[in-house]
């Protein structure tokens, strides 16, 4: 049943990063992989709530299993983003391959503590 | 294309977004036109890399407030894996005129970087390791058979070579290996260390993981360019023998 719950999360958050992806492309014709930064940044926002509330005891397993591992794991990405870090190195763009790097592991890690704090508010 | 940049590396062509395609960004909006298959193959891959790192978390539990190694060496292991792919898959046509001028400057920070891969820990390195060596078979059996087909048509140009098929990327690369790696878990695992009170094992977890995937990628995606440039020119001379 788990693995059921993970898959179909991930069948979501992938298309969802996807997607995400090439309407932000779409919009801004940037060398910065704003696309990947956003769907970090959101997934481990809602993986911060759905931790919170897992931890205050108002989501089950299966709901982590679905939202957490699934849909927030497959949304987010670590391949992409080292991968677009690495493209913005070698096409000469070194700031901008740090201040992704650098952008990437603050917002995210900003988005988790609001996550898990916005979870105590609901729900603490 | 967005590319501002002289197009001196290997893959200069490239977006440096690894999931949109040439044909992805050369139409304009309409979001879901034509993107049936895609959405299809991504959403399959992105289920089997999620398995795959679910599987990862059950077959290696990391107890609360200790280092989330398991989530560290599935994130290096698929970093080191899409440096391969995409030097296979999307850089390919390219490298036969750019690898030389690259080559040589990542060579350099090859052992530096390798000794970062390694510090990451036992099961770091053994995933590395497993996932290093399936890339290799790819890489060899791809290699190979490109050897073949050029030494037989020793006619043609050597560095001709079949293009992949238009799905293998975004399956592969957005959809299997997006799927296994997270972002999210990464950040959460920091945030739950530091909730907790343990600051040097989150600070360590934020740094490491970093640093690791950031090396998996670049040593990947460097050996493997030196890997096709070495047999392409193997096939090369080979041809002009002939």
């Amino acid at each position: 049943m788990t693995w059921l719950l993970v898959v179909a999360g991930a069948m979501i958050g992938a298309p969802l990063r996807y997607l995400t992806d090439r309407a932000v492309r779409a919009r801004h014709d940037t060398l910065f992989p704003w696309g990947t930064f956003a769907v970090n940044v959101v997934g481990s926002f809602v993986l911060g709530v759905v931790t919170g509330a897992a931890t205050a005891g108002v989501a089950s397993a299966h709901t982590q299993a679905f939202l957490g591992t699934g849909l927030c794991g497959a949304l987010t990405t670590y391949s992409t983003f080292s991968y677009e870090t690495l493209r913005l190195a070698e096409e000469g763009a070194r700031p901008a391959a740090v201040g992704n790097a650098v952008a990437s592991v603050l917002a995210g890690l900003g988005a988790a503590f609001a996550g898990v704090a916005c979870a105590r508010a609901w729900w603490g | 294309m967005s590319m501002g940049a002289d197009r001196r590396s290997a893959g200069a062509g490239e977006p440096i977004d690894p999931d949109v395609g040439p044909a992805a960004a050369a139409t304009p909006p309409g979001l879901l036109r034509g993107q049936g298959p895609v959405v299809a193959v991504v959403a399959v891959g992105g289920a089997l890399g999620a398995a795959a790192r679910y599987g990862a978390t059950l077959i290696w539990p990391v107890a609360t407030g200790a280092f989330p190694w398991t989530t560290l060496a599935v994130n290096v292991a698929g970093c080191a894996a899409i440096g391969v792919l995409m030097v296979l898959v999307a850089e390919g046509a390219d490298l036969a005129e750019g690898a030389e001028g690259t080559d040589t400057a990542e060579t350099a920070d090859t052992a530096e970087t390798n000794e970062v891969a390694d510090a990451a820990g036992a099961p770091g390195s053994a995933e590395l390791t497993e996932a290093a060596k399936a890339a290799e078979l790819t890489a060899a059996a791809e290699l190979t058979e490109a050897a073949e087909r050029t030494g037989s048509t020793a006619s043609t140009t050597s560095t001709a070579r079949r293009p992949a098929h238009p799905l293998l990327r975004p399956f592969l690369g957005t959809g299997v290996l997006g799927g296994f790696t997270t972002f999210s878990t990464y950040t959460v695992d920091v945030e739950r260390l530091a909730d907790a009170g343990h600051l040097r094992t989150a600070l360590a977890c934020l740094a490491l993981t970093l640093l690791a995937a950031l090396a998996a990628v670049w040593c990947a995606a460097a050996l493997t360019r030196r890997a096709v440039t070495r047999r392409r020119a193997r096939a090369s001379r080979a041809g002009e023998d002939r």
